[in-house]
């Protein structure tokens, strides 16, 4: 068990560090960004200074060196504006974060009684009616859904707010924007989770004894069920710190997906850098987490 | 009556094979099908809107953008873009992706190892996050997005066909070609990969659809297939700042997402339940 969990944390480390050296050699590839900074007419003394200001006139091993001497010390480098990157992170993760949890719980709130209906009444319309759901959930680009959330509810209805991050009623668009692509898989995993649980013998077993069907359901079946739903939870959460990019966009929302999408426009690699480094350790934690979550959470599953 | 009629339906998939016929034709034959080039610009008929609004014309059915060019003609267009990207993505990713997953799954031990590793570290990264930084890298246009893409449906081919191929080697036909004097090379080919067909015909159709997305958001966050190209995604985005006045600019184009991606989707797992019965839905 605990060489399980060091192995897995190990592992984690590891994506993390190949993640960082691509995203490093990546950015740097992009061209020299003293040029975006300083303009082509500017004397080449001033350019130079720039360069050795930020330190991009070292040799490349050096920089990486020093970049990821800096990560181990949570030293994300200074943005091209002049503030140190994870300040600016730190104040951009908390709109970002606070709109992946709300869209986890649209998503849930959706799909998780869904998926339930359809396993108690099998072949019914409320089956059909979670299918087409799950289709459409596919089918329907984030950005496009978020516009036509706006043009109804925004403009045409106005009943709440279209743009940037304000009180409550401002997360509820980009929540069902965002949170509308997973409750297809959520809905699959739950129905199908459902049905190989109510085909155990412990709910046999609750069925012989006489309980109510709604008992059987909610306290033996449901708890069971939820477990592959959880740890599903976990990953859509981490695809949502990789969506953010889009929905956050068109909302205004002033997280890190605007962030990074901003630095690559002023071609502010610090800041790049940062972001997509932060999103996938996020994500990777995340995934580690939701493995390790699955082994408490269900007895039966031990690693040795 | 209603439900008999349902059930055909999910048992056949007439309705997406309409769609999906209806858009490959129109886009193969874009050129006789369009009523206009794409990027033909005409400023007197600026922002005209669809035929059924007052104001609008049956000359451009679906309304025209900021510059006059035709609506209908550009998503006609556009349908060009997604498929032919999604195409070539599948041709090369997927390709690439089944040989590593068969060598993987066939050869086990080192090769293995290796290779799942790799795949492993690519999933874990977050797509859009990454594509963003690689157009920028390989500079905006059409091959760069199919470059970017390569990789993560490589990836994805490679897992699921490596799941296929580890069943498949210990099938007893396997044993008996290695008996008879079979090389490796000639089982990965000749008796591994005809019965990973299966698998591979029904991603291949569910990863059109995701790629279709993925495509239509980077051009819509303007890091895509470049102006003045016709992708759906970034007609959306030009739409963007006309959105509560000329909603049409943005309407149309997300409809086409949406059709394609559905009918792909759709027949997707149509095929998955008829392949591969343990895995329905229903």
């Amino acid at each position: 068990m605990v060489g399980y969990i060091v192995g897995r944390m190990a592992q984690a480390v590891l994506s993390i560090l190949v993640i960082t050296s691509i995203v490093f050699m990546l950015v740097r590839l992009t061209g020299d960004p003293a040029d975006v900074l300083v303009p082509d007419y500017a004397p080449p003394a001033v350019q130079e200074r720039i360069r050795q200001q930020l330190g991009l006139d070292r040799p490349l091993y050096e920089q990486y060196a020093r970049y990821i001497g800096g990560l181990l010390t949570l030293d994300l480098g200074t943005s091209f504006s002049g503030r140190p990157v994870i300040d600016v992170l730190l104040e951009h993760l908390p709109a970002t974060l606070s709109l992946a949890l709300a869209s986890l719980v649209v998503a849930l709130g959706l799909a998780v009684p869904l998926g339930i209906l359809s396993a108690m009444y099998q072949g019914s319309w409320i089956d059909t009616v979670a299918r087409a759901i799950a289709l459409l959930g596919q089918s329907i680009p984030a950005f496009w859904l978020a516009m036509m959330l706006i043009l109804i509810f925004g403009v045409g209805l106005m009943w709440l707010p279209v743009a940037h991050r304000s009180g409550l009623s401002s997360y509820i668009l980009p929540a069902i924007a965002m949170g509308w692509a997973p409750v297809a898989g959520i809905v699959r995993l739950t129905r199908s989770s459902m049905l190989e649980v109510m085909d155990s013998d412990y709910i046999r077993m609750a069925h012989a004894k006489g309980l109510p069907n709604r008992v059987i359901y909610i306290k033996h079946a449901l708890r069971n069920a939820m477990i592959p739903v959880l740890t599903f939870g976990g990953l859509v959460l981490g695809g949502f710190l990789n969506g953010s990019v889009v929905v956050e966009n068109v909302f205004a929302w002033p997280g890190v997906g605007t962030m990074v999408l901003d630095g690559v426009t002023l071609r502010d690699f610090p800041i790049v850098q940062g972001c997509v480094i932060m999103v996938a350790t996020f994500f990777i934690i995340i995934n580690l987490l939701v493995d390790l979550l699955y082994v408490a959470l269900d007895p039966r599953i031990r690693y040795g | 009556m209603l439900a008999q009629f349902i059930y055909r339906l999910r048992r056949s998939p007439i309705i997406p094979a309409l769609i999906l016929a209806t858009l490959v034709l129109s886009a193969i034959f874009a050129p006789w099908v369009a009523p206009y080039p794409p990027v033909k610009v005409d400023l007197a008929n600026a922002m005209l809107p669809p035929f059924f609004q007052s104001g609008g014309s049956t000359a451009h059915l679906l309304g025209t953008d900021k510059v006059g060019r035709d609506i209908l003609s550009r998503v006609i267009y556009g349908g060009r873009v997604s498929l032919l990207l999604a195409g070539y993505v599948l041709l090369i990713g997927g390709t690439l992706g089944t040989v590593l997953g068969l060598v993987s799954g066939y050869m086990r031990g080192k090769a293995d190892a290796i290779i799942q590793r790799g795949v492993e570290a690519i999933l874990s990264l977050p797509t859009i996050m990454v594509a963003l930084v690689f157009v920028f890298v390989l500079g905006q246009s059409f091959i760069s997005v199919v470059l970017i893409l390569c990789p993560f449906i490589a990836a994805r081919f490679a897992r699921m066909v490596r799941g296929d191929a580890l069943h498949i080697r210990n099938m007893g036909y396997v044993a008996l070609a290695r008996v008879a004097g079979a090389s490796h090379t000639r089982i990965i080919f000749r008796h591994i990969l005809p019965n990973v067909a299966g698998t591979l015909i029904v991603i291949a159709t569910l990863e059109v659809g995701a790629l279709i997305l993925v495509e239509s958001s980077l051009s819509f966050l303007g890091v895509g297939v470049p102006p003045p190209t016709p992708a759906w995604g970034l007609m959306v985005s030009d739409g963007r700042e006309y959105l509560a006045s000329k909603y049409w600019l943005t309407l149309f184009p997300g409809l086409a997402i949406v059709a394609t991606v559905l009918a792909v989707n759709w027949l997707g797992d149509w095929l998955r339940d008829i392949l591969d019965p343990k895995r329905q839905f229903l």
